[in-house]
């Protein structure tokens, strides 16, 4: 029962003190230091400013990231202006070298969210972003999706890509439950990813309608009150884990070859299930029943830089600050025929074959990539099935969901029109938005479903697109 | 799952639960209902050729650029925001929309606009606070002379975020008669 008095304070200040404190005699004193950095200000910030134009290439540029970074250093150090003044001088010096601004403070913006960011993990680019909420936008436009949607998100990086997903298509269609699992190789993205994912969570708790007693008493079927909602229970089931893509599924390998530390997606995906599994009680109670081999979408953003263009085209921050790994692919083991900035798509697309995935979101470096993927696509065919596919008929294998239905190639803001209006077809393949060629998308038969009726995707999606505005 | 049923009251912000006890007000006299804004317009997207300026060359993994900045041209005026306040595009996205919507609804309506009706409120209150504070200190000057530790009455600092706007052609006349014509009577 003694404790808490030991809190108080022993005596009162004395009388001296009280008069030192009185705001008369501190505030001045305040606000004369505070006139005078303003008037050293000008010409510091000049020179910090011209510090920022290398990094940053041009002069408006520099400005943004100096008022970013006075921000962010107004934020860490409130009221110390001193230490401010010391924090900025060497976040500038940091910056002048070539670190990412992204890496100094900490986070990027990707859609709507905020998600941190961490040195020896790739930065979410906007591009992605744009390119994901596109697919998102589509997505929730579609009549009859399933009561599942499963996600399934390669070289995921700071999982920024599930985690945008989740967001936008909760918002659009909270009614559908989603499950989302995000794959790295790195730990340290896989690690972020979860991070990201957890801070993600306290917001989604933060949301959440304030009274358990309004829970019980509002209505079930308000969408107001369900995303939030739906939005925690998503954030709950998504996952990430640490797998090899390019690695071969050990039971299709020879037992004797070499042998990784790092699992392969396919053992990864069936640890993850029986671990779920394993434990009755849990079967029943996940509303999804955790099949490793159903993924109707896949996305992935993965390393697509051959070592060439690493050294000629890419920025000096990035070249300098960001993982090789995350953007230069390892060389191909299938043989010489393949560019090496490829190296990941023809396994991308035989996943794609294996787990009966029904859209496939690739991003690539610009349109060549783009066309080579969507060639790649086109032609691809199940390894065991060829000769059952000389024998069917081109409209068979795409009903049975052997060959892609459509193939699309995306421009950087896929949503946007064309100046003339007209539709863009490049090499048989057609071209959506404005900007460089950012991905390729590519539907099976089988998705046509979900938009309601038989019409080709993009015959659909443009009609309730119209019937929307 | 229990026992993050019993970490929720904790992770919620108290600060809700608060607002309850504090909806009774603190003054009797019931605020007087101002008058109400025009209704906010909102324009098409089939209106305005969004762009984000990030110039020509590669993108995607091969360039890390922080620029978020976004230009919107409303076709059928020609008027042309631009907006890089903050990181977030889509933050910038928004900011820029409702700049754009406000130019077009100054140019439609003039005095009538949102903008207008607000700025003319703002420059009331201003006024009033302008006499209150003369007459006190006046009143002060008058009083206790003798008196000289008495303190500046506030400092107010504006720091400069502005959004560039401009204007490519027409209107331009429109909308600056618009700031210019702001009454200043009390």
């Amino acid at each position: 029962m003694r404790w808490p008095f030991r809190l108080l304070p022993l005596s009162l200040p004395s009388k001296v003190e009280a008069t030192r404190l009185r705001p008369s005699s501190f505030l001045p004193r305040i606000l004369s230091r505070n006139l005078q950095s303003n008037a050293s200000n000008t010409e510091s910030e000049a020179r910090l400013l011209e510090r920022l134009i290398e990094p940053c290439e041009d002069r408006a540029a520099a400005k943004n990231e100096l008022r970013w970074l006075k921000e962010h250093v107004q934020k860490t150090a409130p009221g110390d202006l001193e230490a401010q003044h010391a924090m900025l001088n060497s976040l500038v010096d940091e910056r002048s070298t070539g670190k990412p601004l992204q890496y100094i403070l900490g986070t990027e913006y990707f859609g709507d969210l905020e998600l941190e960011c961490r040195p020896g993990v790739l930065i979410p680019r906007q591009e992605t972003a744009a390119s994901v909420s596109h697919l998102v936008h589509l997505l929730s436009l579609a009549p009859k999706l399933r009561r599942h949607l499963r996600v399934l998100d390669l070289c995921t990086g700071s999982g920024c890509i599930p985690l945008l997903f989740q967001h936008e298509f909760t918002k659009a269609r909270p009614e559908i439950q989603l499950r989302l699992l995000g794959v790295d190789i790195s730990p340290e993205a896989v690690q972020l990813a979860r991070d990201n994912r957890s801070r993600l969570l306290e917001a989604a708790h933060l949301q959440l309608p304030n009274c358990d007693e309004d829970q019980e008493n509002s209505d079930p079927s308000d969408i107001e009150y369900n995303t939030p909602r739906r939005s925690l229970e998503v954030l709950k089931t998504t996952e990430f884990i640490q797998a090899d893509v390019l690695a071969e599924d050990p039971l299709l390998q020879d037992p004797a070859g070499p042998k990784s530390d790092i699992p392969s997606l396919e053992a990864a995906l069936r640890l993850q299930s029986t671990v779920r599994l394993g434990k009755g009680r849990h079967r029943t109670s996940t509303f999804h029943k955790d099949r490793p081999k159903c993924w109707p979408v896949l996305i992935c953003n993965p390393p697509y830089i051959s070592p060439d263009e690493f050294v000629r085209t890419t920025s000096r921050s990035v070249r300098e600050f960001e993982p090789k790994t995350a953007l230069i692919p390892p060389v191909n083991s299938q043989g010489q025929h393949i560019d090496q900035a490829d190296t990941f798509y023809p396994r991308l697309l035989e996943l794609a074959n294996t787990h009966r995935t029904m859209v496939v979101l690739f991003e690539v470096a610009d349109m060549a990539q783009a066309l080579r993927v969507a060639q790649m696509a086109k032609s691809y065919r199940k390894p065991w099935d060829e000769t059952h596919a000389t024998n069917k008929t081109l409209r068979d294998s795409i009903r049975s969901g052997d060959l892609w239905d459509s193939i699309e190639i995306w421009r950087d803001q896929p949503g946007q029109a064309r100046e003339n209006g007209v539709p863009e077809v490049i090499d048989g393949f057609q071209v959506a938005g404005r900007g460089n060629g950012r991905s390729v998308v590519c539907w099976k038969y089988a998705a046509r479903r979900w938009f309601g009726d038989e019409h080709p995707i993009s015959a659909q999606i443009a009609k309730i697109k119209s019937q929307v505005t | 799952m229990t026992s993050s049923k019993l970490l929720r009251p904790l992770l919620r912000p108290q600060t809700l639960r608060l607002s309850k006890c504090l909806l009774r007000p603190f003054s009797t006299t019931l605020p007087l209902p101002s008058k109400p804004l025009p209704p906010r317009l909102l324009i098409p997207e089939n209106d305005m050729i969004e762009n984000f300026l990030k110039g020509s060359g590669p993108g995607g993994q091969k360039i890390n650029k922080t620029s978020s900045a976004v230009q919107l041209k409303h076709i059928p005026t020609g008027i042309v925001i631009k907006c890089q306040d903050t990181r977030s595009r889509s933050q910038n996205r928004k900011v820029a929309r409702r700049l754009l919507a406000e130019r077009v609804e100054e140019l439609e309506l003039g005095e009538g606009a949102r903008t207008a009706v607000k700025a003319r409120e703002k420059s009331k209150k201003k006024a009033s606070g302008d006499k209150k504070r003369r007459r006190k200190y006046r009143a002060l000057a008058e009083g206790e002379k003798d008196d000289g530790d008495d303190l500046e009455g506030e400092v107010v600092g504006v720091e400069g975020k502005e959004s560039v706007v401009e204007q490519s052609d027409g209107g331009k006349s429109a909308v600056s008669k618009a700031h210019e014509e702001i009454p200043e009577k009390d």
